[in-house]
């Protein structure tokens, strides 16, 4: 099996050199607001608008992303289910990237906007994520082994940020 | 601190001096529910793109381990 190192900054960079819309979701959301979790891939919620889909095309082909669960066969994401609200789980030669078209609780990238805010990353770049409450209730309704362990970290880590 | 023990329940004796030690765990910032939180203030100190620095530099040396590469 190939194996792709993440590299987050890689793939955001990319992201935002087409000026895709996107909403980091999932532990990279987590761990740039504080939360001392771990994860390898990035999640990111894009807008599925006709503009966009156009520039995240644009991006996933310079990522050289095809989908990572057909190991026999590189198959790249096409426009049309990119429109779709499904998950895409991708491997991209900077690692990992799942992209989302809905959430669990059914809600997109413009629903989910009013929840995110943009972090500075540096150099110029910021970044828009899922705020941690959100993240919370999307975890909590997942309720996966995985989503229900991190859980409680989340949730401190949303009361620390109240607390300072 | 949220949790159910009460902290004198778990107070240790200190064999020198008899004293009573606070229970390690209140010592670390960590509840009931194994959380450290000194861990998530030590996280919330940093700028984010030093977060997302620290996610990437602990993702590079696990699988550096993994692949038994130098870059640890």
């Amino acid at each position: 099996m190939e194996v792709q190192r993440p590299d987050f900054k890689a793939i955001l960079r990319i992201l935002l050199h087409h000026r895709v819309d996107f909403i980091v979701i999932g532990g990279v959301a987590a761990v740039l607001q504080g939360a001392p979790v771990t994860t390898f891939d990035l999640d990111v919620v894009h807008s599925r608008a006709d503009a966009n889909l156009d520039r995240l095309e644009a991006a996933l082909a310079q990522l050289e992303a095809h989908y990572r669960d057909f190991q026999d066969r590189w198959l790249v994401p096409q426009r049309a289910n990119l429109a779709l609200p499904g998950h895409h789980l991708l491997l991209t030669r900077a690692g990992p990237l799942d992209l989302i078209g809905a959430v669990v609780t059914g809600q997109d990238f413009t629903e989910l906007l009013p929840h995110s805010r943009e972090v500075d990353l540096g150099e110029g770049k910021a970044v828009r994520i899922l705020d941690l409450r959100t993240l919370i209730e999307i975890k909590e309704k997942l309720g996966r082994d995985r989503d229900r362990a991190v859980l409680p970290v989340l949730r401190r880590t949303l009361e620390e940020q109240s607390d300072s | 601190m949220s949790g159910g023990g009460t902290v004198s329940d778990a107070k240790e004796q200190d064999p020198g001096s008899g004293r009573e030690l606070p229970r390690h765990s209140a010592d670390k910032g960590q509840a009931d529910d194994g959380v450290d939180a000194t861990l998530i203030r030590w996280m919330l100190g940093m700028t984010p793109a030093q977060r997302l620095d620290t996610l990437q530099s602990y993702v590079d040396a696990v699988l550096g381990i993994r692949d038994g590469s130098s870059e640890t």
